[in-house]
């Protein structure tokens, strides 16, 4: 279970964060939602340990994550974030074995152990014809796949996912969120997702988050958080909240200008 | 057993290639689009084969010069010293002496030089995530060769205790340089290439500059350090490639247990610190590797570029970029490369002889150039 207690983090003076409050528990899908700058990426920064807070703390099953070592917080929480950066030539597999780094030693080889976890990640995540092929070859798709199997073999009881879909088409991202909501199911644990795009938020999570100005502004299962008054609040945008026709989740369309100015 | 599993895995897609129709992927026929893996096991044989050649290379070398040497005698002479051979001289003495305190010196120094080098080259490469990334363009050669003047110039004694204080001093320049480049081209994003190898060039010219200061300032008698700064062997001799020693061993030793580190550290920053990397403590450690391995190279070769640059990254164009494969076998590479160099500043312009420098610059700045165009990683 992940605790955030009155989180603080200022960057050049202006705080980002200002006493954020949050839980994700065992078992809950979390989607954390805002608009640019109220601090989604931030949160992830502070939990991974790349970023410190200037006040407030992290706690991940009691833990304070301010006191690990990275390694020892890598056990507990796994990570995949927005675009990331991979050594091209690279394979799959070699990829998703740097998964097993937290549990290695600094002179230990993957063993046996840690193929079969490797092995298990890429099934999960339909990545085990890609094994031996090297990143390069791969498409956006199949590449984040494989990043979801790199977090994976960590074997961390929490997962985070930093707008998993942000740089994929249509299809990929539902077939993206769909393995992440069945990763979640088979394996149990708590998993937090930044998004951007409301509507698949909302269709994939059990519960969202909405920030805004680096506070928790509404949570609560999407259909109460995702209301048109929100949505004006928090963005300042007119909104129409449908009914998604498959399983009735909030679908947010925006109100395009009506030509009287704004 | 582990192998089995990766090998089955792999031997998998190698045959029936991607079986999901959907992913646009962008396919690459041929062995390449098999990325080579080390769960395919270590590639033991690769390294056996390459040392093997890079042997067989001294070997050569050793033969030729002023006075050449049929590869097989070669061979017997070098043989012949093994205590329990024995092995009729048919060869003359002169030959003996020619080998053995003038020619294998030197090819073993080249040799260990071209292998620290490359140690060094592919440490800061992995280190700054960035393939152009060499102990000379990034300042810390020039650093590393102002502090071998100021030792040579002002006569600090140059032994203690049988173990030669130069390196020692030039790995303080050698860091400094490369702290101050690093620091310099670092921001929010990253290490952009251009601000690096810029900081680069502007702290050799800075070191070059005091370096000139200090010599002219000092005693008149400047041929040793004036014959040491232009690079190269021609003075070689068995202590200085066992003075070397105590530097690079450990240098070696350290960077060899981060390899599956520096792995981890090619994703980004942050990612590798999601992933377990103490991110900042590996870079303390591995700069300090890296430039402990220039140090030691440039205090008994002087400055000799593009080595590191070019070992590396002729290792990763073709077996990819597995530190733990990589690092090893560029060290052998380095080694070949600079004892073929070496082998070419002596003999081509014979019997004058060209500084091993330039013959690595012919070769390397080409390559660095052809790289730049290709925009390999900005």
């Amino acid at each position: 279970m992940l605790k955030v207690h009155g989180l603080k983090f200022s960057y050049r003076g202006s705080a980002v964060l200002d006493g954020l409050d949050l839980e994700v528990g065992e078992g809950e899908m979390v989607g954390l939602v805002g608009p640019n700058g109220a601090g989604k990426t931030t949160l992830l920064r502070l939990i991974t340990g790349v970023l410190r807070p200037s006040g407030g703390r992290i706690l991940m099953d009691g833990a304070d994550l301010g006191t690990l070592s990275p390694s020892e917080r890598a056990r507990l929480v796994s990570v995949v974030p927005q675009n990331p950066e991979l050594p091209l030539s690279f394979s799959v597999l070699d990829l998703v074995l740097m998964g097993r780094n937290p549990h290695l030693k600094l002179l230990q080889w993957e063993g046996r152990g840690d193929m079969e976890v490797a092995t298990r990640a890429m099934e999960v995540t339909a990545t085990q014809h890609l094994a031996g092929r090297s990143l390069d070859t791969l498409s956006g798709g199949e590449r984040q796949r494989a990043v979801v199997a790199m977090a994976l073999a960590q074997e961390a009881p929490f997962l985070l996912l930093d707008e998993p879909t942000s740089n994929l088409d249509l299809a990929h991202q539902t077939r993206v969120m769909d393995m992440v909501r069945d990763v979640q199911r088979r394996r149990g644990g708590g998993v937090l997702l930044a998004m951007h795009d409301l509507t698949l938020a909302a269709q994939y999570c059990t519960r969202l988050i909405l920030l805004a100005d680096g506070r928790c502004y509404a949570e609560g299962p999407p259909d109460a958080v995702l209301t048109r008054e929100n949505i004006a609040g928090v963005y300042g945008a007119e909104v129409y909240v449908l009914s998604h026709p498959q399983g009735g989740t909030p679908v947010v369309l925006p109100v395009s200008g009506r030509g009287d100015g704004v | 057993m582990v192998r089995l599993t990766a090998a089955r895995l792999i031997a998998n897609v190698r045959r029936k290639g991607s079986p999901e129709g959907g992913e646009p992927a962008p396919q690459r026929d041929g062995p390449e689009a098999v990325a080579a893996s080390l769960a395919l096991g270590y590639p033991w044989r690769r390294l056996t084969i390459g040392l093997g050649l890079v042997m067989l290379v001294a070997v050569l070398a050793a033969g030729v010069g002023s006075v050449g040497m049929p590869p097989l005698t070669v061979m017997k002479i070098l043989v012949s010293r093994i205590p329990s051979v024995d092995l009729a001289p048919t060869w003359p003495e002169s030959w003996d002496t020619i080998l053995w305190q003038l020619r294998f010196p030197r090819i073993a120094l080249a040799g260990i030089v071209g292998g620290a080098l490359a140690l060094a080259g592919a440490t800061y490469q992995g280190l700054f995530r960035n393939p152009l990334a060499d102990p000379m363009l990034i300042g810390g050669a020039s650093g590393a060769g102002l502090g071998a003047t100021i030792v040579l110039v002002t006569g600090v004694p140059y032994l203690f205790h049988g173990v030669s204080l130069l390196p020692a001093v030039a790995f303080v320049g050698a860091l400094a340089a490369v702290t101050v480049a690093y620091v310099i081209a670092r921001n929010s994003e990253g290490l952009p290439l251009a601000t690096l190898i810029l900081a680069g060039v502007a702290i050799t010219s800075l070191t070059g500059a005091a370096g000139a200061v200090l010599m002219i300032r000092s005693d008149p008698d400047l041929r040793p350090v004036l014959s040491w700064l232009l690079g190269g062997f021609i003075s070689a001799q068995w202590k200085h490639s066992l003075m070397m020693l105590p530097y690079l061993i450990p240098s070696a030793l350290v960077v060899a247990s981060y390899g599956r580190v520096l792995n981890v550290l090619q994703l980004h920053e942050g990612h590798a610190q999601a992933l377990g990397a103490n991110v900042e403590r590996t870079k303390l450690v591995l700069l300090g590797a890296a430039s402990l391995a220039t140090a030691a190279a440039v205090s008994f070769s002087g400055l000799i570029g593009f080595v590191g640059l070019i070992a590396p990254h002729a290792v990763r164009l073709v077996w990819g970029v597995e530190y733990r494969a990589l690092l090893p076998m560029a060290v052998i590479v380095g080694a070949g490369f600079l004892i073929l160099a070496d082998l070419v500043a002596r003999t081509v312009v014979s019997p004058t002889e060209l500084p091993v420098g330039v013959v690595t610059a012919f070769c390397g700045a080409p390559f660095f150039l052809y790289l730049l165009r290709r925009r390999v990683v900005m």
